[in-house]
């Protein structure tokens, strides 16, 4: 019934210059469950006479966890699950700090669009996909009250791969990430941020451990 | 004639007064506590404790924590929705706390920005003391640059270095995992969300009538929840939940006791007696005794305990006695002969019963009181009416010739085979046991094992305190001060010796409300640390990133400088939605000190925590509760001993040195008999056995009287002896059964000192009766 009527919007809309696609070609053409590239990111805040430009590199492998590391201007590290953030500082320490419950929130849906995993979203937004020769365009606009109080529309552009994405959030800043491919980023140089978070998983499960023990000695006095 | 008809007419005046007031106040409802507190006196010497103790205890025992626990997190979060509107419809809560709204967010937000300038976490200010103010700006850059900023740029323009967030960040470090959505604190653990909802009762965790409707309400939840198939699981945490189970199970065996006992004494009356009148007249006995009791507790005390009611209705056991007394005689002797007969048995019986009983009354402790009280007035109005009302009345039975006969045969045997050497044989177990109790290895008084624990119960709340960390509710840091200043100050000191104790393992963590309502001095510390911060070339570097303007950051100066003289107000505090969170920690004034608690979760090693100052004390209900018990048990122990030493005194008044002798030697034994069981069976001699013991020391002088004066070897005593002993063993072999390990131990104190009793007044009952044969021959 969803797809039905995404179709009609669509052929109604793209029937000039562009072809409707389905979202699942899309999807299944993109998804995958490894990516290694480099990124430049703008960001043009209203408030600020000149736009913030970052750049730095994006992983995702095996470990289901996808890396977001900028380089410049200040060294940065986050590493984002779904419903989880963590976050490094320059020097790698480990950064706790709730922004707010609206990060977690956009996190989740950066991480589906980062690992091409669109499907997934259209509960949260309404997605139009539209197909040129050069590649696909999907414009993403939330169906829910939450992210529609920050965000107006969410553009991502791919052809093989993922090329770019552009967020538009509701106060006029508009930030535009592109991605470039890369092969020289393997998983060798996110591996400490992987593996902190595998010890940290191992550190809560001892604590879990010892609490029992203290447990077990409370009972048995 | 007369004389027995006004004999009549008195009793029954006595017992319609006294129905009269049971009526009255069943009519006005009665108060059964089940609170086990309420059966302790208090046990701080000083009245500050005691008042932050209740006031503390009071809230903490209305409180209730659920979990919603569903693989589906909008699963869960539907559920959680339909067990928050249950419970406000139920009646049963007065408020139910499940997130914080959008206004009380706004609220808490405010109150930290607004205050950022004097709220500083510790790890903040180990940065600033070792001046590394880039972390700060590297923070804020960091936040700016990140694709999930949304909206941060408006705070960094009036907050430059995010000193409300990171404050805010820290304080709330102790929800670790618990993330808002969408009104919900979801909790997502091993693939499961929970939702946390917590509620307050709106009155008595111990109001039966409060636990049922709850009870109802929950299960009613539940079902709903099985029937949608979506498969939510509840778990449950509070003292309502521990007392409504208590209560219930209480109940449940007192019905059971009651009903098993009576039910047996009827068969047995009626075996014996050949008829039924015997049996309504012994009921009628015990109810009397029973409501007496009650009524008079009732009229003493206001209200009336659980345990009280399950320890008296074991007064069955000893008020049936006197009964049984007056119909082994046996029907061929008239009525007021019978009772001349006994008399003098019966009222010797009942005046030792009432010392034993009256040692109960000089303890300090208003459970032992309403069980003195209960047990002294029961028995004597069920001696009244044994001795006032039953021989005016006719009543047609007759006592079974072949149990009669068989009572003989024993009788006669015993006689014959008893020997003094044997009685010595019996005394070595007093001595040894006397030997040894004040040598018994530390004896565990722990104040839970009156309570009964619920498995399931006991495995909800492990669940939920593997998921929330829920401090203690009996075991906290109280912390005073001459004034809101000190006291705060105070509490700081107390936060820096727990921090140590969190770092050594011993505790996992404590909360204070000097984390947002830090003393004057530390806001002030705070406020110059952020000075330091402001002058630092952290605005430089945030001017670099773009983040400010160079005019942006002279405002942000200035306006910081310009707040040096202020500081955080109470009020405002107090009003703020974590204040309000946190009040329960704020006792306000007390005795004329301010006072406020430190909660603690997770204690691994209860003895490493002490008092840190005289202003600065551990509060431990539970042990201090329990040392009192174990102070009280060798108190009662000793009231018995001094009890059994008067009544020693009273027989030398009638009987020769070596009856006397004989007679206190039966109580002895008995209860001898029964703390060397207990200790052979590994059962814990509680002060709940002990109050066994003065059970065991009234029957055992009973059944030393009975045959004492017995002066025929015709079997009447015997048998009622038996009748006796068999209901009283039956109906408390029942109580071994309970699921309350206090009550169990009692039953099987109960079941050893009785039966010894039974065994050794028959031994010195032959030996008396031997003596005065040999006597009667000599002569």
């Amino acid at each position: 019934m969803n797809r039905v009527n995404l179709c009609l919007i669509l052929v109604l809309l793209f029937s000039f210059n562009s072809t409707a696609c389905e979202l699942r070609d899309i999807n299944e053409k993109v998804k995958s469950n490894h990516l290694a590239a480099e990124f430049k990111q703008s960001k043009v805040i209203k408030a600020l006479s000149r736009p913030l430009l970052s750049k730095g590199y994006i992983w995702f492998g095996e470990t289901e966890q996808l890396i977001w590391q900028v380089i410049s201007p200040l060294k940065s590290t986050m590493v984002i699950q779904p419903g989880k953030i963590k976050q490094f500082d320059k020097n790698d320490n480990p950064l706790k700090l709730h922004v707010n419950s609206m990060a977690t929130d956009l996190s989740n849906v950066f991480f589906k669009l980062l690992v091409g995993d669109f499907s997934s979203l259209s509960d949260t937004f309404k997605i139009a996909a539209e197909c040129q020769k050069a590649g696909w365009k999907l414009k993403l606009n939330p169906r829910t009250p939450q992210l529609s109080r920050i965000i107006n529309q969410i553009e991502v552009i791919g052809n093989e791969k993922l090329e770019a994405i552009m967020i538009e959030e509701k106060r006029g800043d508009h930030t535009t990430i592109e991605l470039f491919n890369s092969t020289q980023i393997t998983e060798d140089n996110f591996k400490r941020y992987l593996k902190d978070s595998q010890k940290e998983r191992r550190k809560d499960s001892r604590k879990d451990s010892q609490k029992k023990d203290n447990e077990i000695q409370r009972d048995k006095k | 004639m007369i004389k027995s008809k006004s004999r009549v007419l008195l009793w029954i005046s006595a017992l319609a007064a006294i129905l009269l007031f049971a009526g009255l106040s069943v009519h006005n409802g009665v108060a059964v506590e089940s609170n086990i507190l309420k059966l302790l006196p208090n046990t701080e010497q000083d009245k500050f404790s005691e008042k932050a103790f209740q006031q503390f205890t009071e809230r903490n025992m209305s409180r209730m924590v659920f979990l919603v626990a569903n693989r589906d997190k909008q699963a869960a979060k539907e559920s959680a929705g339909e067990l928050i509107t249950a419970l406000k419809e139920s009646g049963t809560v007065s408020a139910v706390d499940y997130h914080l709204s959008a206004s009380e967010k706004m609220q808490s937000g405010k109150y930290g920005f607004d205050n950022r300038y004097w709220l500083l976490s510790e790890k903040d200010e180990a940065l600033l003391k070792s001046e590394q103010f880039e972390n700060f700006s590297d923070t804020v850059i960091q936040q700016i640059y990140s694709p999930l900023s949304a909206g941060l740029i408006d705070l960094v323009s009036r907050d430059p270095f995010l000193l409300s967030i990171r404050f805010a960040s820290s304080a709330s470090n102790n929800l670790q995992d618990m993330l808002p959505d969408e009104d919900f604190w979801v909790i997502n653990k091993e693939g499961i969300y929970y939702v946390v909802i917590s509620a307050q009762l709106n009155a008595s965790a111990f109001s039966a009538e409060l636990q049922q409707s709850l009870n109802h309400t929950l299960s009613r939840v539940e079902s709903g929840w099985c029937q949608s198939e979506r498969d939510s699981c509840l778990y449950r945490s509070g003292t309502v939940f521990y007392a409504g189970k208590a209560q219930e199970t209480a109940r449940d065996e007192i019905s059971t006791i009651g009903t098993g006992s009576i039910l047996l004494i009827i068969a047995l009356v009626i075996f014996a007696f050949c008829s039924i009148k015997p049996l309504f007249f012994i009921l009628l006995t015990i109810a009397v005794g029973i409501v007496t009791g009650f009524v008079s507790v009732l009229y003493l005390f206001e209200s009336i305990h659980l345990l009280t009611i399950v320890f008296g209705a074991s007064l069955i056991g000893v008020a049936v006695d006197y009964a049984f007394h007056y119909f082994a005689v046996g029907s061929k002797v008239a009525g007021p002969e019978r009772i001349r007969k006994i008399f003098p048995a019966i009222t010797l019986g009942l005046i030792s019963s009432v010392i034993g009983y009256l040692s109960l009354l000089t303890a300090p402790f208003p459970g032992f009181r309403q069980m003195g009280v209960f047990c002294i007035f029961g028995l004597i109005a069920a001696y009244l009416t044994v001795v006032l009302l039953l021989p005016a009345l006719k009543i047609k039975y007759n006592v079974r010739s072949s149990l009669l006969c068989y009572c003989k045969k024993t009788l006669n045997y015993i006689e014959q085979k008893v020997s003094l050497k044997l009685f010595i044989l019996l005394l070595i177990i007093p001595v040894f046991c006397l030997t040894r109790y004040y040598h018994l290895p530390e004896q565990s008084d722990d104040i839970r094992q009156f309570q009964n624990v619920d498995i399931e119960l006991k495995t909800q709340q492990k669940v939920i305190e593997s998921i929330l960390e829920l401090p203690v509710a009996n075991q906290f840091y109280l912390v005073k001060g001459k004034d809101i200043e000190s006291l705060l100050t105070n509490i700081d000191k107390a936060g820096i010796e727990l921090g140590k104790l969190v770092e050594k393992n011993i505790i996992e963590g404590y909360t204070t409300i000097s984390d947002w309502f830090p003393a004057k001095r530390r806001q002030a510390r705070s406020y110059q640390l952020y000075e330091k911060l402001y002058q630092s070339t952290g605005f430089e570097r945030l001017i670099e990133a773009g983040i400010l303007s160079q005019p942006q950051a002279e405002e942000l100066k200035q306006q910081f400088f310009q707040n040096k003289n202020s500081s955080i107000n109470i009020d405002s505090w107090l009003n703020m939605p974590i204040g309000k969170a946190q009040s329960h920690l704020w006792l306000g004034q007390i005795e004329g000190f301010y006072a406020a608690i430190i909660p603690v979760t997770g204690i691994s090693k209860l003895e490493k925590l002490q008092d840190i100052s005289s202003m600065i004390t551990f509060v431990d209900k539970v042990a201090k509760v329990s040392d009192l018990l174990s102070i009280y048990k060798s108190k009662a122990f000793n009231l018995l001993l001094l009890a059994i030493g008067l009544i020693f005194v009273l027989l030398l008044f009638r009987y020769k040195g070596v009856n006397a002798c004989f007679i206190i030697s039966v109580p002895l034994i008995a209860i001898a008999s029964a703390i060397a069981g207990t200790a052979l069976l590994d059962i814990n001699l509680s002060l709940f056995n002990t109050l066994a013991l003065f059970l065991i020391a009234g029957i055992g002088i009973d059944y030393g009287l009975f045959f004492a004066e017995s002066n025929e070897s015709e079997g009447n005593t015997l048998l009622a002896v038996m009748l006796s002993a068999t209901t009283t063993l039956l109906s408390f072999g029942l109580l071994s059964f309970s699921q309350t390990p206090a009550i169990t131990a009692f039953g099987v104190t109960m079941l050893i000192g009785i039966s010894m009793s039974l065994l050794t007044s028959l031994i010195i009952g032959a030996l008396i009766a031997q003596s005065r044969k040999s006597k009667n021959e000599n002569r």
